[in-house]
C-alpha cells in the first residue's frame, strides 16, 4: 500500500471511532431533508379567515361557504361583533378578518352596491399579499355571479359579464411545490456544510492532538497529505449526495430532468471550492473551536444570501454583488437548471464557468494555506 | 441557594469573559454585524418582476391589459415576444419570471361580454416567487376586470356593475414590506444563536481547563454553579438585547409600537431559556467541539426553520407544527412580532411569555441536575 | 567516523526573542547524544529544527550528510522522531499507530507486522497491541510512542523528552532500550531536562538560555565543572546551611535530601576540613562531612551559576 492509501485508511478507522462526526454524516441530511423537505414552505394555504357576518342572509352565508371550500383557506368561526375583528387580527388567531354589513342583503336587493369590509394581517408580507388578492378574487368571482344571477332576474336572458381570469400555466414545477425548490438546494448545501465542518478540522485536529507533529516527520509529502485529507471527505459528502438524490427522486418525488453525469460532475467542481474553504479554515485556526466557529460563520451566509432560502434578485444591489462572490449562489442555480428545467451545458455555461473558477482558486488558497511547515 | 456562593462563581466567569477581550468584541460587535448584514440582505419585497408579453390580439383592450402590468410598480415589462419557442429560451435562462400570453380573440371575447382568460406561463422553480408574482398578476386582473365590468355595464345602461366591492385595508404593516417582519425575527433567531455560542461552550471549558473537579468538589451546590454562570451571560445578552434594538431603530427604522418595558422583559425570559439550553448541551457534553456540534444542529437550525422566522407555521404539516411548539423561538417571535408591529400588550401576549418563563425555569433545574451527577 | 549530525552555528528566532543562539556541536554515529537543558532552553527548538520541522533562521546543519535547508525529504527517511508531547493518534489503537506509521516510511506490509511484534516484545507491549491508545497511561503512551518512532528502523533516533512524567521503572527500562538501540548501531539524539539521566549517555552537551554551556562525556563534565563537592551532614540543618552560604569559602551551597551539598573554591586545599572548621565556628555540630564526586545535578546548577555570572559580569 502506498502512504497515501495509508492516510485515508486511517482517515476512515477515525472518522468510523468518531460517534460525532458519525453522526453529523449520516443525521445531518435526514434531519435537513426533513426540515427542508416538509417545513420549509411557503406555500399559501389554510390561511385562517374569520367572517364577521351581521346580514346572516342566504347571499352572505353563501359567501362564506365559497370561503370555506377554497383549499388557500381555513374559516375560523367567530361572534357577529365587528369589533372582536380586531382582537382575532391581534392575537394572530386569522390572518384576515372579513366584516359583512347589517344591510347586505338588502342593498343588493335594492340592487346598489354593499361594501364588504376586509381586514388583512400584513405582519407577513408576502403571505398577506398573496392571500389577500386570492380572497379578493374569489370575492369578485362571486360578485360576478350576483351580478348575473340578478340580471337574469330581471328577465334578460343570456347575460355573461366581461372579465378577464388568468390561466396560469407553471413550468418546471407545476404545483409550485415547495419541495421541489428546497430538495436539490439540499443536495447543494450539504455538501457546503459537511466537507467545510469536516475539512476545517482537518489540520487543526492533528495539531491539537500533537500528531501533525510526528507525522511532518516522515517522509510523506505535503500533496500526500492534502489529497489523503480531502478525498475521504470528497467520498463522504457524495455519498450523503447520493442519499440526498435518491430521496428526492424516491420519497420527495421531485421532478429530475436533466443528466446525471453533468449534477454530479459539478458537485465534484464545487467539492473543490469547499474543500478549499474549510483547509483555509482549518490552517488559520488555532483550536478545533475555533475551527468550527469560523466555519459555522462561513456556513450562514451561504445559507442566507445564496438564494438558498431567499431569492438573490429580491435582495438590495449591494448584496447582490455581494452574492457574486458566494460560489454555491453558481452551483444552486446548476443544481436547480439541472433538477427542475433540466437545462444543461447550453444555458448554465456561466454559473459553470464562475463555479470551476471558484473551485480552482478557492483549492489552491487551500493547498498554500495547507503548507508543510509547523 | 447561598448568594454569595452563586455570585463568587458569577464573579469568576465574568472575570473569564473580560480577560478575553477578543471573544468579548466578538460577542458584542458579531449579532449587530450579522443584523446589519441580514437585515438589510434578506428581502422578500418582490418588486419589478421581470416579464415578457406574448400578444396574439392586437387590440386595444389587450394593449390596456399590458399597460396596467407596465404601469404596475411590482413588474417590469423586459420583452415582446414574437414566437413561442423565445418563450421557452426566456424562461430557461431565468431571464423573465412569467410570460403573458394574450389569446387571439380577447377583445371579441370581452367586447362580447364574455369572460375570458388569459395565459401566464409562469417559472415554478421558486416557489416564493412564483406564488407572490401569481399574487400579484391575481390583484391586476381583478382590477382590471373591475374597471371592464364598469364600462360594461355603463354601455349596457345597467346602474350597477358589481353587487359589492371589496378594498383590503392592510393593518400593522400598511406598506406590506418585508423589513418590518424581517428585523424582529432577525434580532429573534440571532440572539439564540448568541445564547448558544456563550453557554454551549461555557462548562465544557472549565471540564477542558480541569477547574471543573475542584469546582464540583465545593460546597456550591449545582444550582448556584448553574445561575452564578448564567448571571454574567444575561448580562451580556441584554447589552445585545439593547445594541440590536438601537440598530433596527437607527439603520432600518424598525421601532417596536408596543411597550418597550415588556420587549425587554420578554428578551430577558427568552435568553435565560435560550441560556439554559445552551448550559443542558454543555452539561451533557464531553468536550467543547461536541457542545457545538449540539448547538448548531438541535438549536440553532430549527430555530430558523420551525420557528416561523421563515416559513409560516401553518404551511406546515401538523406533526411539524407540534414539534415547533416546543422550540422556544416560535413564542419568542409571536411576541417580538407583535410588540414591533401590532404594539399588543401583556393582556394578549401573557401565554406566550407564561411559556416562555416556564422553559428558563424548566431548563434550569434540568441543567443544574444533569450537573452534579457527572465529573 | 563519519557524522550524524553536524550543526553549526545555527540561530532561531521568533520575532524578538531568540530560541538558539548560534549553537555548534556534532554527533558521531553510534552514539547515544544527550541534549540537556531546564525547561525553555531551546532544546526541543533545535530539534525541531533538525528534523525539518521549522526553518532556522541561520546557520548551519547536516543530518545524516543531508542539509536541512535543501535535503528536507531525503533527512526525513533517515530519522525517527519521537516529539515531547503525547502524539499519537488517541482513537486508533496502538498496532494501528504503528502501522500507519510504517505505511508512511513504505516499510512493507510484512515487514511492518514482523517490527510490531519485535517492539512490543521488547518494550512489553504485547498485551496492549489492541487497546486505543487513548486508554493508555502515560507510561505506556510513551513506550508506544517509542515503538511509532523506531518502526522504521532509522539510522537517527531523536526522542525529545522520551521519559519525561514516567515512572522510576519505566525511566530505567527505556534506558535500557536507548543502549540496546546504540549498540544495534542506532544513533540517538535525546534530550531531557533530568540531569541524572545524562550518565547514559556517551556524549552530551548542555544548553541553557538558547546556548551550549558545556560539552563532553558525563565524566569530563564531572570534573572538568564541578570540584571540591562536599556532602555535610548536620544538626541543626538550617543553620549550618546558612553558615556555609556565608562562608568566603563556599562557592555553592545546597539542600540535597537530608544533607548538604557543598561546592568550595577552586583554592581550598582539603574541603572536607574547611568545612568542619567554617561550621565550627558558626557553633553548629557537625555529624559528617566527606568529598564526593559531584552528580550531573551538581554539574547542571553549578553550570548555569556560572553562566549567570558570566552574564552579569559582561553588562556593565
Amino acid at each position: 500500500m502506498s502512504r497515501l492509501a495509508h492516510l485515508i485508511k486511517k482517515e476512515f478507522t477515525q472518522v468510523r471511532r468518531d460517534p460525532a462526526v458519525l453522526r453529523l454524516i449520516l443525521i445531518a441530511p435526514i434531519m435537513q431533508l426533513v426540515l427542508f423537505g416538509y417545513a420549509a414552505s411557503n406555500d399559501v394555504r389554510n390561511v385562517p379567515v374569520a367572517i364577521c357576518d351581521q346580514d346572516n342572509s342566504a347571499d352572505s352565508r353563501q359567501l362564506a361557504e365559497e370561503i370555506s371550500q377554497s383549499r388557500y383557506f381555513h374559516l375560523t368561526p367567530m361572534a357577529g361583533d365587528p369589533r372582536a375583528l380586531e382582537g382575532l387580527l391581534l392575537r394572530g388567531t386569522v390572518q384576515i378578518g372579513l366584516h359583512v354589513p347589517r344591510d347586505f342583503h338588502r342593498t343588493l336587493e335594492r340592487g346598489q352596491t354593499a361594501q364588504v369590509g376586509m381586514y388583512v394581517d400584513g405582519t407577513d408580507s408576502n403571505n398577506a399579499t398573496v392571500a389577500a388578492a386570492y380572497l379578493t378574487g374569489l370575492l369578485r368571482a362571486r360578485g360576478v355571479s350576483l351580478a348575473e344571477r340578478s340580471a337574469r332576474a330581471a328577465g334578460r336572458r343570456g347575460v355573461t359579464m366581461p372579465g378577464i381570469r388568468s390561466e396560469p400555466r407553471v413550468w418546471y414545477n407545476q404545483d409550485l411545490k415547495s419541495v421541489n425548490f428546497m430538495v436539490p438546494g439540499v443536495f447543494a448545501m450539504i455538501l457546503l456544510v459537511l466537507t467545510v465542518n469536516l475539512a476545517s478540522l482537518a489540520i487543526v485536529r492533528e495539531r491539537e492532538t500533537g500528531t501533525l507533529e510526528q507525522l511532518l516527520v516522515t517522509p510523506l509529502r505535503a500533496r500526500e497529505l492534502l489529497i489523503g485529507k480531502t478525498v475521504p471527505f470528497a467520498l463522504m459528502a457524495m455519498f450523503d449526495a447520493g442519499i440526498i438524490f435518491l430521496l428526492a427522486r424516491g420519497w420527495f418525488h421531485v421532478p429530475f430532468r436533466g443528466s446525471m453525469a453533468l449534477l454530479f460532475g459539478m458537485a465534484l467542481v464545487f467539492l473543490l471550492h469547499s474543500l478549499g474553504l474549510g483547509l483555509v479554515i482549518s490552517a488559520l485556526a488555532r483550536t478545533q473551536q475555533e475551527a468550527q466557529l469560523t466555519a459555522f460563520m462561513v456556513v450562514m451566509p451561504n445559507i442566507l444570501l445564496s438564494g438558498f432560502m431567499y431569492p438573490v434578485e429580491n435582495m438590495p444591489v449591494v448584496i447582490q454583488y455581494v452574492t457574486y462572490l458566494i460560489p454555491l449562489r453558481y452551483f444552486l442555480q446548476i443544481v436547480r437548471g439541472i433538477f427542475l428545467r433540466g437545462v444543461g451545458v447550453e444555458v448554465l455555461w456561466p454559473q459553470m464557468a464562475m463555479l470551476v473558477g471558484f473551485g480552482v482558486v478557492t483549492f489552491a488558497i487551500g493547498a498554500l494555506a495547507f503548507r508543510k511547515r509547523l | 441557594m447561598n448568594r454569595r456562593r452563586m455570585m463568587a462563581v458569577a464573579r469568576a466567569e465574568w472575570i473569564h469573559i473580560r480577560r478575553d477581550p477578543r471573544s468579548l468584541v466578538v460577542i458584542l460587535i458579531l449579532p449587530v454585524f450579522m443584523l446589519l448584514l441580514y437585515g438589510y440582505g434578506i428581502n422578500y419585497d418582490l418588486d419589478r418582476i421581470p416579464f415578457a408579453v406574448w400578444n396574439l390580439d392586437g387590440t386595444q383592450v389587450s394593449r390596456d391589459l399590458i399597460d396596467e402590468f407596465r404601469q404596475n410598480r411590482y413588474f417590469d415589462l423586459r420583452e415582446s415576444v414574437l414566437e413561442q419557442r423565445r418563450i421557452e429560451e426566456l424562461l430557461d435562462e431565468r431571464k423573465v419570471v412569467f410570460v403573458l400570453v394574450v389569446p387571439p380573440d380577447l377583445g371579441g371575447t370581452v367586447g362580447a361580454g364574455r369572460p375570458a382568460e388569459v395565459q401566464f406561463v409562469l417559472d415554478g422553480s421558486d416557489t416564493t416567487r412564483a406564488s407572490v408574482a401569481l399574487g400579484y398578476i391575481e390583484g391586476v386582473l381583478n382590477d382590471f376586470s373591475g374597471q371592464l365590468q364598469a364600462q360594461w355595464a355603463n354601455r349596457q345602461g345597467t346602474q350597477v356593475a358589481a353587487p359589492f366591492t371589496v378594498y383590503p385595508t392592510i393593518l400593522y404593516n400598511p406598506d406590506l414590506r418585508s423589513r418590518p417582519f424581517i428585523v424582529p425575527g432577525l434580532i429573534a433567531v440571532l440572539l439564540t444563536l448568541l445564547a448558544g455560542l456563550l453557554t454551549s461552550t461555557c462548562i465544557v471549558r472549565e471540564r477542558e481547563w480541569g477547574s471543573f473537579e475542584t469546582l464540583i468538589a465545593s460546597p456550591a451546590a449545582a444550582g448556584e454553579i448553574v445561575l452564578g454562570k448564567l448571571i454574567p451571560y444575561i448580562v451580556i445578552a441584554f447589552a445585545n438585547v439593547v445594541l440590536s434594538i438601537v440598530v433596527g431603530w437607527v439603520v432600518f427604522g424598525v421601532v417596536p409600537l408596543g411597550s418597550m418595558a415588556l420587549l425587554l422583559t420578554a428578551s430577558m425570559v427568552y435568553m435565560a431559556a435560550s441560556l439554559g439550553i445552551g448550559l443542558f448541551f454543555s452539561a451533557v457534553s464531553r468536550s467543547q467541539q461536541m457542545a457545538i456540534l449540539f448547538a448548531v444542529l438541535l438549536t440553532f437550525l430549527p430555530t430558523i426553520l420551525l420557528s416561523g422566522f421563515v416559513f409560516p407555521l401553518r404551511s406546515m404539516p401538523t406533526i411539524i407544527a407540534a414539534i415547533a411548539q416546543i422550540i422556544p423561538a416560535t413564542h419568542f417571535l409571536v411576541i417580538i412580532r407583535s410588540l414591533y408591529l401590532k404594539g399588543a400588550g401583556l393582556e394578549i401576549l401573557w401565554p406566550q411569555l407564561l411559556v416562555l418563563a416556564g422553559f428558563a425555569v424548566v431548563i434550569v433545574v434540568v441543567a443544574a441536575g444533569r450537573f452534579r451527577k457527572r465529573l | 567516523m563519519a557524522l550524524a549530525v553536524e550543526v553549526s552555528n545555527l540561530v532561531k528566532r521568533f520575532g524578538d526573542f531568540t530560541a538558539v543562539d548560534g549553537i555548534s556541536f556534532s554527533v558521531s554515529k553510534g552514539e547515544v547524544f544527550g541534549f540537556l537543558g531546564p525547561n525553555g532552553a531551546g532544546k526541543s527548538t533545535t530539534i525541531r529544527m533538525l528534523c525539518g520541522l521549522l526553518l532556522p533562521t541561520s546557520g548551519e546543519a547536516r543530518i545524516a550528510e543531508h542539509d536541512i535547508y535543501r535535503e528536507t525529504e531525503l533527512i526525513r527517511r533517515s530519522i525517527g522522531y519521537m516529539p515531547q508531547f503525547f502524539s499519537l493518534y488517541p482513537d486508533l489503537t496502538v498496532r494501528e499507530n504503528i502501522e500507519f506509521y510504517a505505511g508512511m516510511y513504505e516499510v512493507p506490509r510484512a515487514r511492518a507486522r514482523e517490527r510490531v511484534e519485535e517492539l512490543s516484545g521488547r518494550l512489553g507491549l504485547e498485551g496492549l497491541l489492541d487497546r486505543m491508545t487513548r486508554t493508555l497511561s502515560t507510561g505506556w503512551r510513551q513506550r508506544a510512542a517509542l515503538a511509532t518512532a523506531l518502526v522504521h528502523q532509522p539510522p537517527l533516533a531523536f526522542l525529545d523528552e522520551p521519559t519525561s512524567g514516567v515512572d522510576p521503572v519505566t525511566r530505567r527500562q527505556f534506558w535500557e532500550f536507548i543502549d540496546d538501540l546504540a549498540r544495534e548501531g542506532t544513533t540517538v539524539f535525546v534530550t531531557t531536562h533530568v540531569m541524572d539521566e545524562a550518565e547514559h549517555c556517551t556524549r552530551l552537551v548542555i544548553m541553557h538560555d538558547g546556548a551550549i554551556i558545556a560539552e563532553g562525556t558525563p565524566e569530563e563534565m564531572r570534573t572538568r565543572y564541578v570540584q571540591n563537592m562536599v556532602e555535610v551532614q548536620a544538626a541543626p540543618l538550617w543553620e549550618a546551611l546558612e553558615a556555609l552560604q556565608a562562608s568566603p569559602l563556599v562557592r555553592e551551597a545546597a539542600l540535597f535530601g537530608d544533607a548538604l551539598h557543598v561546592q568550595l573554591r577552586e583554592e581550598v586545599v582539603d574541603p572536607a576540613e574547611a568545612v568542619r572548621q567554617a561550621l565550627g565556628e558558626a557553633g553548629v555540630a557537625v555529624e559528617a562531612a566527606e568529598c564526593i564526586p559531584p552528580t550531573m545535578e551538581d554539574v547542571f546548577v553549578a553550570l548555569a551559576r556560572g553562566g549567570e555570572e558570566a552574564v552579569r559580569e559582561a553588562s556593565p
